[in-house]
């Protein structure tokens, strides 16, 4: 898959899996990896990514006398889903639209 | 290599981004490494599941210089982009200033010829000081010298001793004033000196 597409894809994940509840970075990549493959080093720019433009917030607890930090979805992050689920439904068009136009050929 | 050493690495090569930034990222894995661990993992298969350090490092590397702009994702050079701090004047402001130019210029012209003209007030004070002052030295000499030397009318000694006490006077007067344009003088070269330097400096900072 095309990187580019593929981060974009990745965000929506991370985005996804804290709507249910905050978590922290190992448990994001434990929900996100059976759809995706992901791992530490590319879970944590776009973490950083999604921070900075006020997707998530990030806050520490303690855990196992330890400090774990955890991530939490905002107003901006649901929306941005929302966005890329509109966009999607008109791509998800356009692909049976070509599915449609190129199974015809074959046949 | 274990947890502290697989961090003090990570640490070393990426010491070229900034210490918060660095910070970070090792309490990100520190904190990657102990989930593991509670998962069930030993230290060794935790840090092995993180993947060669040097790819690790490398993707960190790679992916720290693209964050300085995260409103303008796909910016073509992002290394340019980065250091640009000053902010660009939009289309708006430019007209405003380009229709405000009769009002503006003419105020800004106005002030500047009011500058000038002070500024050169002060030179001319300071010039008539010394104008008068040698003007008085002069004359009084040269008329106490005349009161004696002309006889232009059959006057008395009483009339000529007259006049070169006051031509003397005078001459006293201009010396006296002498200090006072050079004091003169000298405040405006400072004030001169004190003007400009606030005005480069004004202009450099």
């Amino acid at each position: 898959m095309d990187t580019q597409l593929k981060r974009g894809i990745l965000e929506i994940c991370v985005l996804s899996s804290l709507l249910s509840a905050d978590s922290y970075g190992y448990q994001i990549i434990k929900d996100v990896s059976p759809y995706m493959t992901i791992s530490e080093s590319t879970l944590y720019p776009i973490l950083r990514r999604l921070e900075s433009s006020g997707c998530l917030s990030t806050y520490t607890k303690e855990h196992n006398s330890r400090l774990r930090k955890y991530y939490s979805i905002t107003p901006v992050g649901i929306e941005k889903i929302a966005e890329f689920l509109t966009e999607w439904q008109s791509i998800m068009e356009l692909y049976s639209y070509i599915k449609g136009e190129y199974e015809r050929e074959q046949t | 290599m274990n947890r502290l050493e697989f961090i003090n690495l990570l640490g070393e090569k990426l010491a070229l981004l900034p210490p918060d930034e660095v910070a970070k990222i090792l309490d990100y894995y520190v904190e990657s490494i102990d989930d593991r661990m509670e998962d069930g993992m030993t230290e060794a298969e935790a840090i092995a599941s993180l993947g060669p350090l040097d790819e690790l490092a490398a993707k960190l590397l790679s992916e720290q210089v693209q964050l300085p702009v995260p409103q303008a994702p796909n910016t073509s050079a992002p290394d340019t982009a980065a250091p640009r701090t000053k902010k660009r004047i939009g289309a708006g402001p430019i007209l405003l200033l380009v229709l405000g130019s009769p009002i503006w210029l003419s105020i800004l012209l106005a002030v500047f010829s009011v500058a000038l003209s002070l500024y050169l007030l002060a030179w001319t004070l300071v010039a008539v000081l010394w104008i008068v002052s040698f003007a008085l030295i002069v004359s009084g000499i040269g008329g106490a010298v005349l009161s004696f030397i002309a006889a232009v009318t059959p006057d008395t000694l009483a009339v000529r001793i007259l006049a070169c006490g006051v031509c003397l006077f005078c001459a006293g007067l201009g010396t006296l004033l002498l200090p006072a344009s050079l004091a003169a003088t000298r405040g405006f070269i400072r004030l001169h000196r004190w003007t400009f330097r606030r005005l480069r400096h004004h202009k450099e900072g």
